[in-house]
């Protein structure tokens, strides 16, 4: 039995990872050409993924009368509160997930008691004494100015705080 | 030896390094990623890709968090060139399941698509693997000749990706100007900016300091408002090399690197791309000297103590999560902070280029 079952065999020209050059560079030049096929069929539907087109600020929307986010207050018990929004609890990319979770947190559809979980699970993730604690949404309002202005937004200081609900850490694991 | 900085990563020893950095920045990424919440999202959220339409329900909970414990794994053999072409295929392969679950969660990132697929894929028929690894040094040991020395260079491991990357470009491009009201509305950039600007400081990302006049000046609104599509358009010029690539791409990372920066507009995954028009040998020849020659003779990979670090970040990863923790620096090289040193590079890239042309 040969002691050295993985001994490598070569010639001149090919190397251990490059069998065959030209193989490989037609069979790279075919995948470069099914995607760029494939996107212009699908014309690059985000869910034709990886399939995707860079279809992206097409249309830019007038800045909103209101500037409106979503933010989730946890107390203890000792009265700590700290306050988070969605782009503390995950990437700021991944930050609209967080909304979603937020609004459905507090809202009365089926899917609240999950989202409530998945919720507390973030926070604890930041903050682990957290798990007692009471959680409260509110949805957290700035006025700006109606032209096309750059509006200082002053995060400690909105306009207005409408509270959402709350819940008991604890209850919604 | 080669054409300039920008000659690309065409040799085996040039795209050995890029592997390198590829699989150091995957790492580094993946460190943000947290695909145990694939499962633990209420099943509203699952809106799956086309792919992945014909499963029900979303994956099973232990999945996800098995697969991205695994490609942390398969990364560090990567990084070591351990079985090139099989841990390739393989990061492909679990890259691409772990991203389209990610993907069906409701909203797509445009940005991760070559790191994650496009990439690995194409490098999968490349000889990325034939130096600064150890298949080279179990290579060394059969006889013949070294294929790390080889004067023969490929180019179409490059081609190929820029071609992709020039043809989304133009399809950014070309939407904004056939589809969008990049053309029709005069303040698109305005809004553009104003709107990412208070988005981001609502939900909780540290606010750039935005000059006014950025966003009152009807000049800079209008040269942009051309200039930006103008630019995505005329990418694929990078194929053709020379001054061309030279521009382009320190332009390209500058100009990702003031949205992430300026608007919090990221693109980060994107940012390992550009790495394939690099000579990484050349670039390794300037700054060799930095590093004491003792340390880089002793430095010599084992096959066994590669394998046992990737098993021991595997179990990590998803478990105690140290490994996880010190790649990103305990979160301060975030996907926003490492635009910082980017943005440096990209500007004493552009430096380096100016200076030489004054002295030609």
């Amino acid at each position: 039995m040969d002691p050295r079952p993985f001994r490598l065999r070569r010639n001149s020209s090919d190397g251990p990872n490059r069998p065959h050059g030209r193989v490989s560079a037609f069979c790279a030049w075919a995948l470069v050409g099914v995607v760029i096929v494939g996107t212009l069929l699908t014309r690059g539907h985000d869910r034709a993924w990886p399939l995707v087109a860079w279809v992206m600020y097409l249309e830019v929307a007038n800045p909103p009368d209101v500037v409106r986010v979503l933010r989730v207050d946890a107390v203890l018990n000792t009265g700590e509160k700290r306050s988070f929004f969605p782009a503390h609890l995950l990437t700021p990319v991944e930050a609209p997930f967080v909304h979603d979770l937020m609004s459905r947190a507090f809202g009365d559809t089926p899917g609240a008691g999950p989202s409530r979980r998945t919720l507390v699970s973030l926070i604890t993730k930041r903050w682990p004494e957290a798990s007692n604690a009471t959680v409260t949404g509110w949805r957290v309002e700035w006025d700006r100015a109606p032209e096309q202005t750059l509006n200082r937004i002053d995060r400690r200081r909105p306009d207005r705080e409408i509270a959402l609900g709350a819940f008991e850490a604890e209850k919604a694991r | 030896m080669s054409g300039g900085l920008f000659s690309g990563a065409t040799s085996p020893a040039s795209l050995g390094l890029f592997r390198i950095a590829y699989a150091a920045f995957y790492f580094w990424h993946l460190s943000f990623i947290q695909a145990g919440l694939v499962a633990e999202f209420p099943v509203e959220s699952w809106k799956p890709i086309w792919l992945y339409e014909s499963l029900l329900d979303r994956p099973p909970a232990w999945l996800p968090p098995l697969a991205e414990s695994i490609l942390a794994g398969l990364l560090v053999l990567l990084l070591f060139g351990f079985r090139t072409r099989v841990v390739t295929t393989l990061v492909f392969a679990i890259g691409f399941l772990l991203d389209g679950f990610l993907q069906s969660m409701g909203k797509v990132e445009h940005g991760t698509v070559f790191l994650t697929t496009y990439l690995p894929l194409l490098m999968t028929f490349s000889c990325w693997g034939d130096a600064y690894s150890l298949d080279r040094v179990r290579y060394q040991r059969a006889p013949g000749p070294d294929p790390a020395q080889s004067p023969a260079n490929e180019t179409w491991p490059m081609l190929t990706i820029l071609t992709l990357l020039a043809f989304l470009y133009a399809t950014a491009g070309l939407s904004k100007w056939l589809f969008g009201t990049w053309l029709s509305d005069t303040w698109v950039v305005q809004k553009v900016v104003v709107n990412a600007y208070e988005r981001n400081v609502a939900i909780g990302v540290a606010p750039a300091p935005i000059a006014d006049w950025m966003v009152h000046s009807a000049i800079l609104n209008q040269v942009l408002r051309f200039a930006i599509p103008l630019f995505e358009c005329l990418f694929f010029l990078v194929l053709l090399g020379g001054q061309f690539r030279r521009v382009y791409v320190p332009t390209a990372v500058g100009f990702h690197a003031v949205n992430a920066l300026l608007l919090s507009v990221t693109f980060t995954p994107i940012l390992v791309v550009y790495g394939i028009t690099v000579d990484w040998e050349t670039a390794a020849t300037r700054v060799r000297h930095i590093v004491p020659g003792s340390w880089r003779r002793s430095f010599r990979p084992v096959s066994s103590i590669v394998l046992l670090s990737a098993f021991a970040v595997a179990i990590d990863w998803n478990l105690v999560g140290i490994v996880r923790a010190a790649v990103n620096l305990g979160g301060l090289l975030d996907w926003r902070t490492i635009w910082i040193p980017a943005l440096i590079l990209a500007i004493a890239l552009a430096a380096n280029r100016s200076s030489r042309g004054e002295r030609r």
